[in-house]
């Protein structure tokens, strides 16, 4: 039913001539595949240091809170240069992704995992400077930061499912 | 000699079994992107640091005795799945422009490491917060830069060749 209603938008979409133009451009989906996985190494490490740093692993001489900080306007800025390059792909081939049930699936965890960081960025400003997080804080960090390697294993995996 | 052995790489049971297999290929593809994001963006944490750009009041010394170890074993990972994709049509690997260059770039960014590691980091105070000396900046910008073209390369690959 969700196919049925999506299709005549794609045949709309790729009746349009800037759609033709990403499409056919040989160097514009490779130029923004490489862009978006710049952009997912940022959002990526983030997480991982930040959930690391919960589990006392790595970079002890700064609080969760203060990593979390360091990281802040990095993460957002990568989240909207993968939303530019991803609406670009999506454009550039919309059939592959928008009738696709991994990068559907890749979509409702992006929603989620960014819902659970921002209830993460939250607490983590509600704790006082050098407090240590709760063990609840640090658990949701590493939940966070599989919720971002399932989203990049779907990212791989559009190529090939669907 | 070359075509000696790519031929016995392609020999290897385990090439096989990744080129014939329905979800060894994209699983074992999936985690090289995975170990070579977080190789990247880990070392991007460092060259940012030593350009002045991110974590000042961090010291050089600390942030890489705490982020090089993740960087090491991402890189390892990395290591592994990458050669077992090579493994899968190394005779396709070898003939393609963006493979080259990929290893070419990452022999660079080891040259570049060691000179770093060995020149540069002796010469100047690391172990403060702080800006850093020219030469530690220029180090922490050829690599950005180097790691960048390494991404960009190994996405050209998977446009330029089938995998197998």
């Amino acid at each position: 039913m969700l196919d049925a209603w999506i299709k005549p938008k794609i045949d709309w979409l790729n009746a349009q001539p800037f759609q033709q133009t990403i499409r056919y451009t040989e160097w514009v989906v490779p130029t923004m595949q490489t862009i978006h996985i710049i952009a997912v190494a940022f959002v990526m490490t983030a997480a991982l240091i930040v959930a690391l740093r919960g589990i006392e692993l790595v970079g002890t001489e700064w609080s969760v809170a203060r990593w979390y900080q360091r990281f802040h306007a990095s993460t957002i800025a990568a989240l909207w240069v993968l939303l530019g390059t991803g609406t670009i792909l999506t454009l550039a081939e919309p059939e592959r992704e928008l009738l696709n049930w991994v990068f559907r699936t890749k979509m409702v965890m992006v929603v989620i995992t960014l819902v659970l960081a921002h209830l993460l960025g939250r607490r983590l400003r509600t704790l006082q400077p050098g407090q240590k997080a709760p063990g609840g804080v640090r658990l949701f960090a590493v939940i966070i930061l599989l919720c971002w390697i399932g989203i990049a294993c779907c990212g791989r995996w559009i190529a090939y499912a669907g | 000699m070359i075509d000696t052995i790519l031929d016995a790489i392609a020999a290897l049971p385990i090439g096989q079994y990744i080129a014939e297999d329905p979800v060894a290929f994209p699983w074992t593809e999936t985690a090289h992107v995975i170990c070579l994001v977080i190789v990247f963006g880990s070392i991007l944490l460092i060259d940012l640091r030593l350009m002045g750009l991110a974590s000042r009041d961090y010291s050089v010394n600390a942030l890489t005795r705490t982020i090089l170890p993740v960087t090491w074993v991402a890189f390892l990972g990395a290591a592994i799945t990458g050669a077992l994709l090579f493994s899968s049509n190394p005779h396709g690997y070898w003939g393609n422009f963006y493979f080259k260059a990929k290893m070419c770039l990452l022999l660079a960014a080891g040259v570049n490491m060691l000179v770093f590691h060995f020149v540069t980091q002796r010469r100047a105070p690391m172990d403060q917060p702080g800006v850093l000396p020219g030469g530690a900046r220029l180090a922490g910008f050829i690599s950005a830069v180097i790691w960048i073209a390494v991404i960009a390369c190994g996405r050209w690959i998977g446009f330029t060749m089938s995998p197998f």
